[in-house]
């Protein structure tokens, strides 16, 4: 359904060679099947042909005929069907095979002078011929007879005719015709691969740009202008919701930014340390809404490189202090860098927002560890409830939130770190933990060239 | 100590500068980028504490076009971007430390201090964490009235993480720091270390305590924060 524009065309190109060379040679062969008698004679011309370039003579001038295997090959296959004589002048016969075939030999000879003839006697079938060679000064007849043909020299002569009026000055042009077609069908169809190119490139680039219109035939550039048109709505619309996210961000953040400073001037007690809490909770549900616009507007360039291991590592660092806190703990295992196609600050967002999950559910005086795993996967085990099979599917969906979760949570964390596997082409899978726990993982393609080291 | 405040909403500066001066710095108020340079050709201030977003100008291009410049202030970002990938912009642009807004008075003071620190950090006499004081110098450890001089490994690991107490030092930085090449840590000889400091900081009655963060490092704490 979908093959190649280029493919069909060359297949029809070929088939049009195909038909034209077969019915050339169809008609070559009419042609010369029509006049079968021409046919004949030049079967006999040939023969009379091969038998006059056997003829030699010896140093002294005496004339010797020396034929070769081939050209005695018809006479000693089929001595009931073909024969020859050559005879001198005088009657004498220099030599001769089958000659029961042959016409007696007439002492008015010479009749046929440089000339040949066919006989084709009474049933039809007798073919013969004689032609005079001048060797020297002497002269020698060479007479040949055949009957009914079974070496097939009319079909060879046949033969012969289609190759030299059909094959040698067809084949050539037809050759070239298909090549000539093949590349010119590929040239005007390059700038329509171009385009497809182009527009693959824009699916892994940051930049949603119109694709190249240079060199483009019309029929074509209708297509990309088109297309261009509908790419630079979908930049436009994108545009629009990245500013719209930042502008947002920054008009909830200005006033929060005002209200923790004021917060601040209050006296210490009970009270103020509740809102200051109920201020942090507006302030990360802020952040967390702007990662997700972020999240899902993402493009990581195919291009963009990261260690996953360092990401962990990162990760791991900046939330040691705040796992403490907490009462838990943070452990990694990561012993060796594991290169992968991804954007470093995307990456560490998202592991972020697994390890803050795991430690919202971890028992306290737990461990929470963050492992990287070669084959692309960063994972973050926890020793908490688990989640249920059945609730795997609606962990990562926006504002879904457990009945188990406590304060602080805004619902929108895994949401965020699945998006931003999806912008990788990954995915953020969630398995059980052997002895109770989720093991929250974030799977990526890792790029193999390292591995070996 | 003297700070320069760029900061675009009125109310915003003004409260940031209030609470700063109640920590003990001095504080101008630039609203702009115009005003900023201006401050800046006057009197030069020990740290700039710059918003990105400023009404005349872009506050990442005010950033870059210092540096060009070879200002050497320290300048502490204070954004209301702040995403998956701003950061970066702001730390590549040549800024000193990063902070989303909205920021605590409490925390900017902090940072402020920490950047002011960072040139005279190698000829500090005395570090301290919580009750924890600790002379690298002499060597000498002290919580309350107890002292202890520690020996040459142990004070060395205790400098690294007490210079970067709340922030988890890498195991492989500590090991760096104090192991010289020719005499090679065997693989427990710092959790040796760690524990024998960690007896000493538990035995004298510290706040402060040594964390392992598994598989990365330490981290020395202050058991006071929440």
């Amino acid at each position: 359904m979908s093959s190649s524009l280029v493919a069909i065309v060359r297949r029809r190109m070929i088939a049009v060679v195909v038909l034209v060379t077969t019915l050339n040679i169809l008609f070559v062969a009419a042609y010369y099947g029509s006049d079968i008698d021409a046919l004949h004679l030049e079967g006999v011309d040939g023969q009379l042909a091969k038998l006059a370039e056997s003829l030699g003579k010896t140093p002294e001038g005496d004339i010797v005929f020396s034929p070769s295997a081939s050209t005695l090959r018809i006479y000693t296959a089929y001595p009931q069907s073909y024969g020859f004589r050559l005879s001198h002048r005088d009657g004498r016969v220099l030599h001769e095979m089958n000659p029961s075939l042959l016409p007696p030999p007439k002492s008015e000879p010479f009749k046929h002078d440089g000339t040949w003839l066919s006989d084709r006697g009474a049933d039809l079938k007798l073919l013969s011929g004689s032609r005079l060679v001048r060797l020297d000064g002497q002269e020698i007849e060479i007479t040949f007879s055949g009957s009914s043909d079974p070496a097939h020299l009319t079909l060879f002569v046949f033969l012969d005719e289609l190759l030299r009026h059909v094959v040698v000055p067809l084949l050539p042009f037809a050759a070239i015709l298909t090549i000539v077609n093949i590349v010119t069908v590929r040239r005007a169809l390059a700038p329509l691969m171009n385009a497809a190119n182009a527009a693959h490139e824009i699916a892994t680039s940051s930049k949603i740009g119109p694709l190249p219109t240079a060199g483009l035939t019309s029929e074509v550039r209708d297509l990309v202008d088109a297309t261009n048109t509908a790419l630079a709505r979908l930049a436009e619309s994108l545009e629009a919701e990245r500013a719209f996210a930042a502008e947002a961000a920054h008009a909830l953040r200005t006033p929060l930014a005002i209200l923790t400073a004021r917060l601040a001037q209050l006296p210490p007690g009970e009270i103020s340390r509740s809102i200051i809490a109920d201020v942090k909770g507006v302030t990360r549900l802020t952040s967390q809404l702007l990662s997700v616009a972020q999240a899902d507007t993402l493009i990581v360039p195919r291009d963009k490189r990261c260690d996953l291991a360092e990401v962990a590592r990162d990760v791991v660092s900046r939330m040691a202090a705040f796992a403490i806190d907490q009462g838990r703990s943070l452990a990694l295992v990561a012993d060796r860098p594991v290169e992968i196609c991804g954007d470093f600050d995307a990456l560490a967002h998202a592991a972020r927002n697994l390890v803050e999950n795991a430690l919202r559910f971890a028992p306290q005086g737990t461990e929470v560890v963050v492992t990287v795993t070669p084959d692309g996967c960063l994972e973050v085990a926890d020793q908490g409830p688990g989640i249920a099979d059945e609730l795997k599917p609606r962990v990562t969906e926006r504002f879904w939130r457990s009945s188990e979760a406590g304060k602080g949570g805004t619902g929108l964390g895994l949401a965020i770190a699945a998006r931003v596997a999806a912008a990788h082409g990954g995915e953020l899978r969630f398995a059980d933990r052997k002895g109770g726990g989720t093991r929250a993982q974030l799977w990526l393609s890792p790029i193999r060239l390292t591995s070996a080291a | 100590m003297k700070l320069l405040l760029v900061e675009d909403v009125l109310d915003l500066a003004e409260l940031t500068r209030s609470a700063l001066v109640r920590e003990g710095f001095a504080v101008d108020v630039a609203t702009n980028a115009a005003d900023a340079m201006a401050i800046l050709g006057v009197a030069p201030p020990d740290v700039i504490i710059l918003d990105l977003g400023l009404p005349d100008l872009d506050g990442a291009e005010l950033l870059r076009s210092l540096r060009r410049r070879g200002s050497a202030i320290p300048i502490l970002v204070v954004t209301a971007r702040g995403g998956l990938n701003d950061k970066v912009e702001g730390l590549d642009g040549g800024a000193d430390d990063y902070l989303v807004k909205p920021v605590a008075p409490a925390e900017l003071a902090a940072r402020c201090r920490a950047l002011l620190r960072r040139p005279q950090e190698v000829i500090a006499v005395q570090l301290q964490v919580g009750n924890v004081t600790f002379d690298p110098r002499l060597r000498k450890l002290k919580v309350g009235d107890n002292e202890l001089t520690l020996a040459r490994r142990e004070a060395a690991v205790l400098e690294s993480l007490v210079r970067q107490s709340g922030r988890v030092v890498l195991r492989s930085a500590i090991e760096n720091s104090v192991y010289a090449l020719e005499d090679s840590p065997g693989p427990n000889a710092l959790e040796a270390t760690i524990s024998r400091l960690r007896k000493a900081l538990q035995s004298f009655g510290a706040n402060a305590e040594i964390h392992t963060i598994r598989g990365i490092g330490y981290l020395l704490r202050d058991g006071l924060q929440p």
